[in-house]
């Protein structure tokens, strides 16, 4: 027999996952965006080659990353607001940790795979040439940003479900948080980047203070959607 | 039984909307709460559910007062936006909102409600329907969960006649068999099935 706690992450899990299949249109949506951002950064670093461009590439990959994904958690709870349902949602007599966690699986599953999609387009439309060992330990890093990325977004998605300048309000929330994450993941992938050879004997350990606050961050927002009782 | 003693609730500090507003419900009893519009109708049923900061002295179902519990034995049929997955069918909401329930046949409960079309049931996201429909789906989302106590923000918005009808039939074996109801609305449309009114217009302070 299945403890009433799997059988309940299981049906929420389910639910969550064609809740964020049924919205396809905001994925695909924040996709083509992400897309035109890569060839915007493809044609305005056309005539860059070398370190340069390398430095810029993991620059531009977490910009890219950061605004698309934001472009997506400012958009994939509208249908929230149009009939209160995270108000129903909160009322449930449902364990509100289990909620927040399926509800935000499928969406870091997107998350993680929109981005590294991203970055490979990006690497391939600015012609790097990455060694495959070098890119993995790259798109490790990468995920384990969107790790601690996207819970944030999904909490500040949700905070400001309800609000009318939500597009004003989300950003003002969500950069500041998000910041010292981007900017400790960034510097990780440059470590990685620049001592590959180096790394490559311990190729996680740049990746651990970015793990560790993007751990920090999930659970922070875990924490916060439980007391988010008064929406 | 339900008491609710002393609930205040203010916009601002120093700017209550009521005030010292204490009453009860027993089973089997349908209590209508009146008042003009903006008096705090609604913001009262939603501050009951937990979704607002109340003041109160006691507020408490079967003698319990965690809002967890509350919140389990309570069903809140909000006025205009019942709180549906918007790009879920009729279905799909229900089976959510009943945990996916074996013993309970979705399908012959929305025919009931006069959903009975497949397409209405089972394609159509909730979020096309109209909001006499969407009232519809919202009772039989009440009837199903049977839960003790209805918070019910007029609950006859939208719906027609043979709605109406529908649900006072609902609302009269609920109370047959022990439920409390709590109903806001502008009409005496339950006027037989309620057993005290409360004008919440008195409990207003005076702003002189």
């Amino acid at each position: 027999m299945t403890h009433p706690l799997t059988h309940e992450l299981k049906q929420l899990l389910l639910f969550f996952i064609s809740s964020t299949l049924g919205q396809k249109e905001q994925a695909i949506s924040a996709l083509m965006f992400g897309i035109s951002l890569v060839i915007l950064c493809a044609l305005a670093t056309e005539n860059l080659s070398g370190p340069p461009l390398r430095d810029l590439y993991v620059g531009l990959s977490f910009i890219i990353t950061l605004i698309t994904l934001s472009w997506f958690f400012m958009r994939i709870f509208a249908n929230f607001f149009i009939d209160r349902t995270l108000e129903t949602l909160m009322i449930l007599p449902r364990n509100h940790h289990l909620i927040f966690v399926s509800c935000t699986c499928p969406i870091l599953i997107f998350a993680v795979t929109s981005s590294l999609l991203l970055t490979w387009l990006l690497s391939h439309f600015l012609g790097l040439t990455l060694d495959l060992e070098l890119m993995l330990t790259l798109g490790l890093s990468l995920a384990v940003y969107v790790f601690g990325l996207t819970p944030l977004g999904i909490l500040c998605g949700l905070l400001t479900t309800y609000d009318r300048d939500n597009s004003l309000l989300f950003p003002l929330i969500y950069f500041p948080l998000a910041t010292p994450l981007t900017i400790v993941s960034l510097q990780s992938s440059k470590v990685i980047w620049h001592n590959f050879e180096v790394v490559m004997s311990n190729s996680i350990a740049p990746i651990i203070l970015p793990a560790c606050m993007a751990g920090f961050f999930f659970c922070l927002s875990l924490l916060l959607f439980n007391t988010m009782d008064n929406t | 039984m339900f008491i609710a003693r002393n609930i205040a609730w203010s916009y601002q500090r120093d700017q209550p909307l009521f005030t010292n507003l204490s009453f009860e419900i027993k089973p089997g009893e349908m209590c209508h709460l009146r008042g003009e519009n903006g008096v705090g109708k609604t913001t009262l049923l939603r501050g009951l559910m937990g979704l607002l900061d109340l003041s109160c002295t006691e507020a408490s179902l079967f003698h319990k007062t965690d809002i967890k519990y509350f919140q389990a034995n309570t069903s809140f049929l909000p006025a205009e936006s019942p709180g549906f997955f918007y790009h879920f069918s009729a279905q799909n909401n229900l089976k959510f909102f009943t945990h996916y329930s074996d013993t309970i046949n979705i399908a012959n409960l929305l025919t009931k409600w006069g959903l009975s079309h497949p397409y209405l049931q089972n394609t159509l996201n909730v979020g096309m329907f109209s909001t006499g429909m969407k009232k519809r789906l919202a009772c039989a989302k009440l009837e199903v969960q049977k839960r003790a106590l209805w918070l019910l923000d007029e609950p006859t918005h939208g719906l027609d006649q043979q709605g109406i009808a529908l649900q006072q039939q609902l609302i009269m074996k609920h109370l047959a068999s022990g439920g409390m109801v709590l109903y806001t609305s502008h009409t005496n449309v339950f006027t037989s099935l309620t057993s005290h009114t409360i004008n919440l217009s008195d409990f207003q302070p005076s702003m002189l």
